[in-house]
């Protein structure tokens, strides 16, 4: 960190209070990243950026008001305090329901994830002669690939957060990504895929296999399902990968049971101590583990997180909360108050989702199935506040009498969260939470989710 | 001098035979809505200068924030260092030659850039009441207010340089109606515009009146017949299209269109424009991200393919023009679409379709690659014998992109823009199959 002394957000946000702010907080942050990507062969694109800077936040008269500012200097800061402060009445006078923030404890820390080699001290011409390896090694998986991108990024991330409560957070975040996107191409047949690894974790896991291993995953899916046909549509029994439960776990599930849409209106809203899902189902939104892309000690306000269990045993626990939303709905804050960098102000987001693990080896899931689909690799979807969602699936393999048959190309799933949860009856022993990905909830917050093997009903969508 | 100028000298200085700089500034006043209430204020400053660097054939960027002479300078060595450390990519073949640019009027709008705090969120108090006027089981779930006030400077080593000042508003609102312990499907509706005339009532209103008929939703039998798309719907189907003509993804094997110049792909009825230079246009620029003028450009015309649009470095690979699409030096991308209109009234598209549903929002996917539509129908309405009969619950839309553009039966007559500035009347498509989800 360049020129910051940590007294200086001590006293803007005590100047805030001074103005008749009643509470107040402020975050800075400084990332450095590294973007390397290839296109035809070659390196196209490498990029470095350096993005440093201050979100002030205040609450006066029951209203929020924010300001980010770049410029990092005592000045700057307090005319950003202003500006929050300005944003705030203005706010304040048209605003019916007052703002309330349920009590914290008060933490001082400072917490580095823990990671072998920082990328940041490796030499970029070294990660460029990883892509070009990769990328290479991505069309020797077949004739009919026509185009690989690998793309890998990395950054370092910074953050203090201190409040006018006394708070005083200090995060060190280190994250490296890789992105296989491979298209193959046979006469009017085009086949996307792709495949992602990375997470809080450093360049130690782009030594090795695990690269090569993320790159032929997508080129082997690619050319597999170059004449691969669309499923047929209807209500299926199928086998879920963990990526595609993982997705099905965050979108239409986790989303839900945010307390910010609770308050509006989810399909959650009211039902705790309900049943929600088969009592095989257990579900829980953590801000561990280590190396989990959705790694949060501490959330945006300072709050140390906890892991919350939405479901145990199928029946709903708790809710996602900031501060904000746990005093509106006389529960506990749970660390969940996330934003997406210091230009905005934190609200209520997931951080690592998943579902625990079962008893069922996942072969056996297969082999117990007489007919339905086996379907793998999810590429986003989206899903609504009455639990309704629809999502990509890369392939779905028809299963007949316990046994793999044809693989299909994918289309998508859909259903509602709650059928779907209820109609789970296999539940596979194989954790897995590693699918990194990207929620936007209004800003974007890395995230990370995943569980084990399992059964159950779902919409299939595909040619009729 | 002005600091992207010095950028390229020192660039040039320190080795790099060619450089190009961005200068990029905004300020943004920002209203938003969550849970029926005001729920956060912001206001925020931001600026980064984005230098790239070209050392035979070796291209490296970097990018800073809190621009100050010293910061870009560094940031320039940095790039050039990176530079050193790769390989040359042979498919380079240089910065383009300056041409003369014309600036495109009206998007720079002073009442949007004047407008205070107090006046945004007065807007924005005006549409949550717009929503919940329409019904007390109509509530504001999001929603957004905003104004940005934009800056862009940009120069390069072939002698280009152009400056332009932007403005936007933006206003959005996502809805959902509740009755009884119901819970209807969110419905959302947003306008933007260079000027200051959205009006945030009508989007409430819209928004508000979508979510309630999602509250009570028919199911329908699979059926095959007429999808009517309703603007929103339009722009994501004609927004995925634009991947199929853009000279960039042609490149990289992800378009069918790859080797349709000069065919019939679609009805005579579709024709597409890439317009850059639409005054007033969301998407509106005078000068692309290399620096070339932007242009209006034919891609569709009554169906038959005329051309990708390119920026210098993918026209030189395929052998094309570039148009004027340069979203940077390498990455190409549309600016406004405009999908001409046709000749029905609303009513007129409604009252030939035998049975059909008019689907305002779609869930799921769309891939260009090769056309696969998958995904629900949300706020849809079912049509029979020209007469629209009740909203029907989640229904899936199975087909392809390139049988559906094909497949225009009828455009309206009134175009209407998007936020993804993508500016379409409504498509009518037969054919379609829709797929029950009982």
């Amino acid at each position: 960190m360049q020129n910051l002394d940590i007294d200086i957000l001590h006293r803007i946000v005590e100047a805030a209070l001074k103005e008749g702010a009643s509470y107040s907080d402020i975050r800075y942050e400084e990332l450095t990243a590294t973007n390397v990507e290839t296109s035809k062969g070659y390196i196209e694109s490498a990029e470095q950026l350096l993005r440093r800077g201050v979100g002030i936040r205040v609450l006066y008269s029951g209203a929020w008001g924010f300001a980010s500012t770049e410029v990092i200097t005592k000045e700057a800061l307090l005319r950003a305090t202003k500006s929050a402060l300005k944003m705030a009445k203005v706010a304040s006078s048209i605003k019916e329901k007052k703002v309330k923030l349920a009590g914290v404890s008060t933490h001082k820390a400072s917490v580095s994830a823990n990671v072998k080699k920082n990328p940041a001290q490796i030499d970029p011409s070294e990660k460029a002669k990883l892509v070009l390896e990769l990328d290479k090694f991505a069309y020797t998986h077949g004739e009919s690939i026509k185009d690989v991108t690998t793309r890998y990024r990395d950054s370092n991330l910074q953050k203090i957060f201190v409040s006018s409560e006394g708070a005083e957070i200090q995060l060190k975040y280190v994250r490296t990504y890789l992105v296989a996107q491979v298209v193959a191409k046979e006469g009017t047949n085009i086949s996307p895929a792709y495949e992602t690894m990375g997470g809080v974790k450093g360049y130690e896991i782009m030594e090795g296999e695990a690269p090569f291993e993320t790159v032929k995953t997508a080129a082997e899916r690619a050319v597999r399902l170059l004449t691969a046909r669309v499923p047929r549509g209807g209500h299926h029994t199928v086998v879920l990968d963990n990526k595609i439960l993982a997705l099905i776990v965050h979108e239409a599930f986790g989303h839900t049971a945010e307390a910010d849409l609770v308050i509006t209106g989810s399909v959650l809203t009211g039902k705790i101590g309900r049943k929600v899902a088969s009592e095989l189902v257990t579900i829980v939104d953590d801000p561990g583990p280590e190396g989990a892309n959705g790694w949060t000690p501490y959330d945006d306000e300072g709050v140390k997180a906890r892991r919350v269990v939405i479901v145990d045993k199928g029946v709903l626990m708790e809710y996602m909360q900031s501060r904000e939303t746990a005093a509106e709905l006389g529960m506990e804050p749970t660390g969940n108050a996330r934003a997406q960098d210091y230009t905005f102000a934190p609200i209520v987001r997931m951080r690592n989702t998943y579902m625990l693990p079962g008893d069922w080896e996942p072969e056996e899931i297969i082999a117990e199935t007489r007919h339905g689909y086996y379907l793998k690799g999810a590429m986003g979807g989206q899903a609504d506040a009455n639990g309704d969602f629809m999502f990509n699936v890369q392939e779905a393999w028809l299963i007949e009498n316990g046994e793999l048959k044809e693989a299909y190309r994918g289309a998508t799933v859909s259903g509602n969260a709650l059928d779907v949860l209820g109609s789970i009856d296999a539940v596979g022993k194989d954790l897995k939470i590693n699918f990194p990905g990207t929620c936007g909830k209004w800003q974007l917050a890395p995230v990370d989710g995943g569980g084990p093997h399992i059964r159950c009903k779902i919409i299939v969508g595909g040619a009729r | 001098m002005s600091l992207v100028e010095k950028v390229v000298k020192y660039a040039l200085k320190l080795g790099a035979d060619e450089a190009h700089a961005v200068y990029a500034r905004s300020r943004e006043t920002s209203i938003e809505l969550e849970s029926d209430q005001i729920s956060r204020t912001s206001y925020g400053v931001s600026e980064s200068i984005y230098v790239t660097i070209i050392v035979g054939k070796r291209i490296s960027s970097a990018r800073v924030n809190a621009v100050t002479e010293q910061a870009a300078l560094a940031c320039t060595e940095k790039a050039y260092r990176m530079a050193l450390a790769l390989k040359p990519n042979e498919n380079w073949s240089g910065l383009p030659e300056p041409k003369p640019i014309k600036v495109v009027p009206e998007i720079y709008d002073e009442k949007v850039a004047e407008l205070t705090a107090e006046e945004i969120a007065e807007r924005a108090k005006n549409m949550l009441e717009s929503a919940r006027e329409v019904s007390d089981k109509v509530h504001v779930m999001s929603g957004n207010v905003s104004t940005t006030i934009s800056k862009y400077i940009m120069a390069t080593s072939r002698g280009f340089y152009g400056e332009e000042e932007r403005t936007a508003f933006i206003a959005s609102l996502v809805a959902v109606a509740k009755d009884a312990g119901k819970v209807g499907s969110f419905a959302s509706e947003a306008d933007a515009s260079r000027k200051l005339d959205v009006n945030v009532e009508e989007v409430a209103e819209k928004a508000a009146q979508k979510a309630l008929y999602s509250l009570n939703l028919k199911p329908v039998e699979s059926f095959k017949g007429t999808l009517m798309l309703d603007y929103e719907f339009a722009a994501r189907l004609i927004q995925t299209l634009t991947g199929a003509y853009n000279g960039y993804y042609v490149w990289k094997k992800n378009s069918p269109l790859a080797d349709k110049i000069g065919k019939q792909i679609a009805s005579e009825m579709l024709t597409v424009i890439d317009d850059g230079t639409l005054p007033a246009g969301l998407a509106s620029s005078s000068f692309d991200g290399e620096g070339s003028p932007t242009a209006r450009t034919v891609v569709i015309d009554q169906g038959v393919l005329k051309t990708f649009i390119n920026n210098t470095f993918t026209a030189n690979i395929l052998g094309m023009e570039p148009t004027g699409n340069a979203w940077n030096l390498l990455y190409v991308g549309p600016w406004n679409t405009l999908v001409e209109p046709g000749d029905r009234s609303e009513e007129e598209l409604v009252s030939e379709v035998k049975r059909g549903l008019i689907v305002s929002r779609f869930s799921g996917m769309i891939r260009v690659q090769d056309g696969l539509v998958s995904g629900t129908a949300k706020q849809a309405f079912y049509v029979e014998n020209g007469k629209k009969k009740y909203p029907v619950r989640e229904c899936m839309i199975a087909g392809n992109l390139y049988d559906f553009i094909k497949n225009i039966s009828a455009l309206g007559k009134t175009a209407r823009r998007t936020p993804f500035a993508v500016i379409t009347p409504h498509i009518r498509i037969e054919n379609v199959n829709f797929i029950s989800k009982q």
